[in-house]
């Protein structure tokens, strides 16, 4: 359970702040519904629901280090991907709807597996403060995908009908990126572990 | 189903297809029991399914619902 919190540390503790540099390239519809989400996970105006710090606070509560980047060198290449696939999108104009496509499949595949995760971690006895994150997130999560797949991925493809394959690209690299990821951690867990 | 009980100035309802209500501007929600509920971010998704854990908050659970 602590090496799979610090392995999520790489995104967790800037958690958002890549969707944040897409706001200025959108428009209309697209943009007010990104603002919307992100404003929540920017802890809706109260300081101690971040959701960065939310992690930072889970790390804390199960002993280990809050600071961004501690746990870098001891995760995967795969982990890394995840994160920096994020970053790619996010921080290319013309990549802009696979960023939120991107976002989409992240937030759709959310919630439901944030509430077994923070049963696992009640399960083996951590305290509340290091499931809180996950217990925001399923329902934030539940909110976050309709309103990322409809009102940002929606009205941008209605707006600009090219944008559709970019949408689809970029949550079709958020499901094989994930799923890679899992493999390698499960088969790691499992002592199955294969070359990736 | 009915619409979900909620007060507020500029409430809007909105059914997302197999899934919960997109409620924005709700300054109380109920639950079916009756217990209001504050929410705590600019848009909140209201169980529609009436199988959350959570209620009245969608926790997911109708995407396990065969025919939701
Ligand atoms: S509508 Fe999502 S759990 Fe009921
Ligand atoms: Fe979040
Ligand atoms: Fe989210």
């Amino acid at each position: 359970m602590l090496q799979f919190l610090r392995t999520r540390s790489i995104y967790h503790l800037k958690e958002s702040d890549p969707q944040a540099f897409v706001l200025p390239r959108l428009e209309g519809a697209a943009k007010v519904a990104l603002a919307e989400l992100l404003y929540d996970e920017f802890g809706g105006g109260r300081p101690s629901q971040l959701h960065a710090a939310l992690y930072g606070d889970a790390l804390q509560a199960a002993g280990l280090d809050r600071e961004y980047g501690t746990y870098l060198d001891e995760v995967s290449a795969l982990t890394l991907a995840v994160s920096n696939a994020m970053s790619l999108f996010c921080l290319h104009r013309r990549l802009r709807g696979a960023a939120m496509g991107h976002l989409a499949m992240f937030e759709i595949t959310s919630s439901v597996p944030c509430r077994r995760i923070a049963a696992g971690i009640e399960r083996v006895g951590l305290p509340p403060a290091a499931s809180a994150y996950f217990h925001e997130h399923v329902e934030a999560d539940a909110v976050h995908e309709q309103v990322a797949a409809r009102d940002i991925c929606g009205s941008l493809v209605a707006a600009e009908p090219g944008q559709r394959t970019e949408v689809l690209l970029g949550a079709a690299t958020c499901l094989v990126l994930d799923d890679l990821a899992a493999r390698e951690q499960l088969g790691t867990w499992l002592g199955t572990e294969t070359a990736a | 189903m009915s619409a979900p009980d909620v007060s507020g100035d500029r409430v809007e309802v909105r059914a997302c297809p197999r899934g919960p209500w997109l409620v924005r501007g709700a300054t109380v929600v109920r639950d079916a029991a009756g217990v209001e509920h504050v929410p705590t971010r600019p848009v909140v998704a209201v169980c529609r399914c009436r199988k959350t854990s959570r209620g009245p908050w969608c926790d997911g659970t109708h995407k396990s619902i065969p025919g939701y």
